[in-house]
């Protein structure tokens, strides 16, 4: 019951965004001349309203399911089953945000000295215990990545202080 | 015949073979890491082969596709746990030879029938490739826009338990095909002023990152201890007799076809293929109550069908441009960025490129033995590697890959934008895969819809009135249809699913 109510959810905040993309976002984004046959806006208003629609079908059928099992839906619902664990998130969250981070400093520290300490932070949040092993494999892998990438392939990456 | 034997000589050089070899190794371990898919391993290299000349892009990236199909098949043998959904057949025979002592015998017939099954994979591709271009040269903007849809309805049917989440997915794919310039009119789309966008959306942050970083994140869930754990796999010393081989000749090539065949139809690819030849060979044998107990043909059938699928997923992918699977919708974008566009002109435009792709396909079954032979002892430890380590070594990999390309790191941010967009939709039941196609057909699909409107006077009649493009609708409708059945009746049983605290729920 819990995946039927996440789909009512889903469909619901699907639908919204339907509506905000077809009323806001496209008259906003794309500008069309007057006169013109089947413009600009023509294929993305036509894929919105089959998305706004998916949408509201799914979170109706969900709606409904819940309903014809309202009794099974109350008591799942009383235990507190449906709660959604967000902590289960939180290394995902953590993972995101370190490497938008991590991105935003290449630019200013250069590929190798913003790699190697985000690939050491990396290889312990995903459980590598060992922070000495996690250095050797970050100052030899990050290494090796940039000469093949930037010899080999000619690939010029963000320069740092220390010109690499 | 002289362009076909101009064409061959081409592969015979040392960077070509070099990259064919390279391409096969990088796929035999892409495949063989369970997390890591086929399409994972073929988005990691597209970066790479868009700096190489286009004959040895091709080897590269045809190369790395039978590796990663045969790869899959080494994990399930050692360790019960196929390494691409493609292999999963395998593991209900492989593992139990790996079991009984078998394991090399067992890697080893796997080995020869990926083989055999890539034989006959692109001997269908030759056979059907040309004829079906010659029959698509007649299609116009209503032909192509019903066949677009049929494939986006297959796709989004198959992929998923729910046809409306497919449709949901296919649609997000379709609006993300809609940014940067309108391709009739030539304005701007969802650029939001930012110069970055006015080409559309960066093909590689979207494959890289709905398919490697998302699944990177997915692995994220198990939690450290089990990310940190080392499988246990066993030894490889036992051999396969050649009487051992030939005794599978004919479950190979009945698998084989069936492979191509399964593999031609869009959204159907190495995983159904796996299972229909497994059941098909199990119907067939004089034992079939010895399936499942660790015998080659139940290792053979699965394996000469998921590489066979390589050739027959490449007959609407050369043909029509449309791709048959994830793997070769990224194919699709390779090819592009090296100018080659599939499709029925490619045949009479370009037709050495087509030369190209069916000799890399064929010279890979090669390097598949060659690698394969030589790297079995190798890739069994490679197999080893804790999660661990090796998933922030591939995020690594994702970063440079899809700053590569335009040496932009706004590419990147997307490509960290679209992992976890690509994460939250897997968590909520949104297959990725008609979201990838339709990401890739979206511009095509777009340009016949209004193609077919303009030259009918915005009448949507045309595409009822021309009887190939009323077939393939009516197909796409008919077959959604039967796909909302057959949920109607799944929608009935009990489902046992693992939730985010690792706990078996039932919904």
């Amino acid at each position: 019951m819990k995946k039927v109510y996440s789909d009512l959810r889903s469909g619901i905040l699907l639908f919204v965004i339907s509506l905000l993309m077809y009323f806001v976002l496209i008259p906003a984004q794309i500008s069309v001349k007057a006169g013109k046959n089947l413009a600009a806006d023509f294929f993305p208003k036509l894929t919105v309203i089959v998305f706004g629609l998916c949408g509201l079908l799914l979170a109706v059928t969900s709606a409904y399911d819940l309903y014809r099992r309202r009794e099974q839906a109350a008591k799942e619902r009383a235990q507190g089953l449906w709660k959604t664990n967000y902590k289960a998130f939180l290394p995902h969250a953590i993972f995101l945000v370190s490497a938008i981070v991590y991105l935003m400093l290449m630019q200013y520290l250069g590929f190798v000295l913003s790699s190697i300490p985000f690939l050491i932070f990396l290889l312990w949040h995903f459980g590598s215990p060992s922070w000495g092993k996690n250095l050797v494999i970050a100052a030899v892998y990050v290494p090796i990545v940039y000469l093949i990438f930037s010899y080999g392939f000619r690939i010029r990456f963000p320069m740092g202080p220390l010109g690499f | 015949m002289s362009l076909i034997l101009e064409t061959l000589v081409g592969f015979f050089s040392v960077q070509v073979l070099f990259a064919l070899l390279a391409g096969v190794a990088v796929g035999i371990i892409g495949g063989g890491l369970p997390g890591i898919s086929p399409s994972m391993t073929i988005a990691l290299l597209l970066p790479i082969s868009l700096y190489l000349p286009t004959t040895v892009a091709i080897a590269l990236l045809m190369g790395a596709y039978q590796g990663a199909m045969f790869g899959g098949s080494v994990s399930a043998i050692l360790i019960n746990t196929p390494g691409t959904a493609s292999a999963a057949a395998t593991t209900l025979d492989g593992y139990k030879m790996a079991l009984n002592g078998q394991a090399g015998k067992a890697l080893l017939m796997a080995l020869y029938a990926s083989c055999t099954g890539g034989i006959i994979g692109t001997i269908i591709l030759l056979a059907m490739a040309k004829p079906l271009s010659a029959v698509t040269l007649k299609f116009g903007p209503p032909e192509y826009f019903g066949l677009m849809l049929l494939s986006l309805a297959l796709i989004a049917g198959i992929s998923g338990r729910s046809l409306l989440k497919g449709i949901i997915s296919a649609s997000i794919g379709l609006l993300f095909a809609t940014v940067g310039m309108d391709p009739i009119y030539g304005s701007k789309r969802f650029t939001f002023g930012n110069i970055n966008l006015g080409d559309g959306i960066q093909t590689l942050s979207i494959f890289i990152g709905l398919f490697a970083l998302a699944e990177v994140l997915s692995q994220l869930s198990k939690g450290k201890a089990d990310l940190y754990q080392k499988p246990s796999t066993l030894t490889v010393n036992d051999k396969l007799s050649f009487a051992e081989y030939w005794s599978q000749k004919s479950n190979m090539i009945i698998s084989g076809v069936m492979g191509a065949l399964i593999g031609v139809l869009p959204g159907i690819g190495g995983s159904t293929a796996c299972f229909v030849a497994y059941a098909e060979a199990q119907r067939r044998s004089k034992h079939p109550e010895k399936f499942g107990t660790g015998i080659i043909d139940g290792v053979a059938a699965p394996e000469a069908a998921n590489n066979a699928v390589c050739g027959g997923a490449l007959v609407p992918m050369l043909t029509l441009g449309i791709p048959g699977d994830v793997v070769t919708a990224i194919l699709v974008g390779a090819l592009i960025a090296h100018g080659i566009k599939p499709g029925p002109l490619l045949f009479i435009d370009d037709i050495g490129s087509v030369y190209k792709v069916y000799i890399a396909l064929l010279l890979s079954v090669v390097g598949l033995l060659i690698i394969g032979r030589l790297g079995i002892p190798v890739f069994s430890k490679i197999v080893k590697l804790r999660k661990a380590v090796l998933l922030p070594l591939i995020f690594i990999i994702c970063v440079v890959g899809t700053y590569s390309s335009r040496a932009n790191l706004f590419d990147t941010m997307m490509m960290v934008g679209f992992g976890a967009l690509g994460f939250i939709l897997n968590k909520n039941g949104f297959p990725i895969p008609p979201m990838v196609i339709a990401f890739v057909i979206g511009t095509q699909l777009e340009t016949s819809l209004r193609q077919s409107l303009l030259l009918s006077g915005n009448n949507p009649a045309i595409f009822f009135t021309r009887p190939i493009s009323c077939v393939l609708i009516v197909g796409a409708i008919v077959f959604a249809a039967f796909m909302v059945r057959r949920n109607r009746k799944m929608g009935n049983k009990e489902i046992v699913v693992i939730n985010d605290a690792g706990e078996e729920e039932v919904v």
